[in-house]
């Protein structure tokens, strides 16, 4: 067993070496397909860490009617000190919120008289714990508050939160179908490939089989050339994966542009680096599987 | 063989009728004119091709019932001297005769000691590192001879084997497979050539035309 593995990888090997042009072609194909799937990788990544960090400053405010009696109110305390979402809640009074307006906006100073006395209902500040900091959970809580009794509006800031999940999702269907397309034309390209280097030693395989060589002995060097071509094809494209996202980086911190700026933080973590291999590996096994397999009929 | 018939083209079939028994560690001759259908009974023997009709039974399994799986394992337990030698061109004459014994597993070193005493055997240890293209037709043959008899097979077939060798050389691996005879391979050698016939005694000549049996002795 050890020994045909190391055959099969020698013959393998030497194969890819000796035919460098053809081979050459398929990994490149496949170097463009993962590196395409590396870049949309890479941007959720970075999107879903934007999300977290955006999520982790949720918050809700719940405001209350004017004049709520004091049962009502405690009412409502008791109904948010139970609920298990919340971590903490500030009571801010009718009083505060017209305090806090004065402090944010002095040269408005005069408005609230203006149009009439001070138009800021009292209003609950609420801190929602980690678990629940999620657009649905959050959702699902401000629903069921805005049933509450003696509350007149329910305000979250989500908005923000909402488009780019939405963006993620869009990217996710556009990066989904691009690496189909280019994965699909991967396993064309490598299988395709190999089947040009077993026509070109058909009669090789013809004579292994004459003495007696089991059809896995025989498809062994080929598939490993195959596994070879995307291994090689993996390592490469996450190489150029990691320049390019330097290269990204460094402008953006140049630009020091707000609203860029902070969107690249992180390259991928190894367990995708690994995936990335594997998957090419993968595709170089499967292009050369399907190749193979006619070659070797009885 | 019972009652064997092949035929590639309607008009003009290989082989009609054949039925014979070649009993184990037996030499046999197969003889005739070519396009006799000599070559087509060995390769009905080694499952290259399937009988149009009939029954083959080698080490009493029936080849022509034999799944694909199987065909290499049936191809291991028998040497092959082919008319076209078969060799592959980019790998060494060492390379192409031991590749037969990393088929069946052998270790390293005792292939290296075996394939080496094999080439000696017959006088082409010499050349063991070249490719078989540097080879003149002659040398070839003898390659061919080794990988077939490497494996210690229990069936030998060979096809116009001393074709391209001179007399005294034709004697001398006639000798091989004599002597392979007497360890217990069945031999089976497809010439057209009365000289060789000659040179084995104690053996059977079937001979073949237009792929009918036309005499045995």
């Amino acid at each position: 067993m050890f020994r045909a593995i190391k055959y099969f990888l020698r013959e393998g090997w030497s194969s890819l070496w000796h035919n460098k042009g053809a081979n050459f072609l398929s990994i490149a194909i496949i170097i463009v397909s993962l590196y395409v799937l590396g870049v949309f990788l890479v941007l959720s990544t970075n999107f879903n860490h934007i999300l977290a960090r955006w999520s982790e400053n949720v918050q809700v405010n719940i405001y209350l009617e004017e004049n709520l009696s004091e049962p009502a109110l405690l009412y409502v305390q008791e109904r948010l000190s139970i609920l298990p979402e919340i971590e903490e809640f500030v009571y801010i009074s009718k009083q505060e919120a017209l305090q806090r307006f004065h402090t944010l906006f002095p040269s408005l100073r005069t408005l609230p008289d203006d149009i009439g006395g001070n138009p800021f209902p009292p209003s609950y500040e609420l801190k929602i714990k980690k678990e629940y900091q999620t657009i649905d959970g959050v959702k699902r809580l401000a629903s069921s508050l805005q049933r509450l009794d003696g509350v007149k509006e329910v305000s979250y800031d989500l908005q923000w939160i909402e488009r780019l999940s939405t963006v993620m999702k869009l990217l996710r269907v556009i990066g989904i179908f691009l690496v189909g397309v280019l994965v699909f034309s991967a396993v064309s390209t490598t299988s395709n490939v190999i089947r040009l280097l077993a026509y070109a030693r058909k009669d090789e395989i013809d004579i292994m089989k004459l003495v007696g060589a089991s059809s896995w002995f025989i498809k062994g060097p080929f598939l490993v050339e195959g596994m070879l071509q995307g291994f090689i094809a993996g390592i490469i494209s996450i190489g150029i994966l990691y320049l390019s996202y330097r290269l990204v980086s460094y402008y953006l911190a140049l630009s020091y542009n707000l609203l860029f700026g902070f969107l690249l933080f992180t390259f991928l973590p190894l367990e995708y680096w690994l995936g990335i291999i594997s998957g090419g590996t993968l595709v170089g096994l499967m292009g050369s599987f399907i190749s193979i397999r006619k070659f070797l009929r009885y | 063989m019972f009652n064997v018939f092949k035929n590639y083209d309607p008009v003009s079939p290989a082989l009609i009728d054949i039925s014979l028994h070649i009993r184990k560690g037996e030499f046999v001759f197969i003889s005739g004119p070519s396009g006799a259908g000599k070559t087509t009974f060995l390769k009905l023997i080694y499952r290259e091709e399937l009988p149009t009709q009939g029954q083959i039974l080698v080490n009493r399994r029936n080849i022509a019932k034999l799944p694909p799986s199987k065909i290499p394992y049936l191809r291991r337990s028998m040497g092959i001297v082919f008319q076209d030698f078969k060799l592959l061109n980019n790998k060494t004459i060492f390379d192409n005769v031991s590749f037969v014994l990393k088929i069946l597993g052998v270790p390293v070193s005792v292939t290296k000691k075996k394939v080496f005493n094999m080439l000696r055997m017959v006088d082409i240890h010499h050349k063991m590192k070249s490719l078989p293209p540097q080879l003149s037709g002659g040398e070839q043959q003898r390659v061919v001879i080794a990988r077939a008899l490497i494996n210690d097979p229990a069936l030998l077939l060979a096809d116009e084997p001393t074709g391209n060798l001179d007399p005294e050389l034709s004697m001398e691996i006639m000798r091989l497979f004599e002597e392979a005879n007497q360890k217990g391979t069945t031999v089976v050698v497809a010439t057209h050539n009365p000289a060789l016939i000659g040179c084995i005694s104690n053996k059977r000549v079937i001979m073949l035309d237009k792929g009918r049996i036309v005499r045995y002795y």
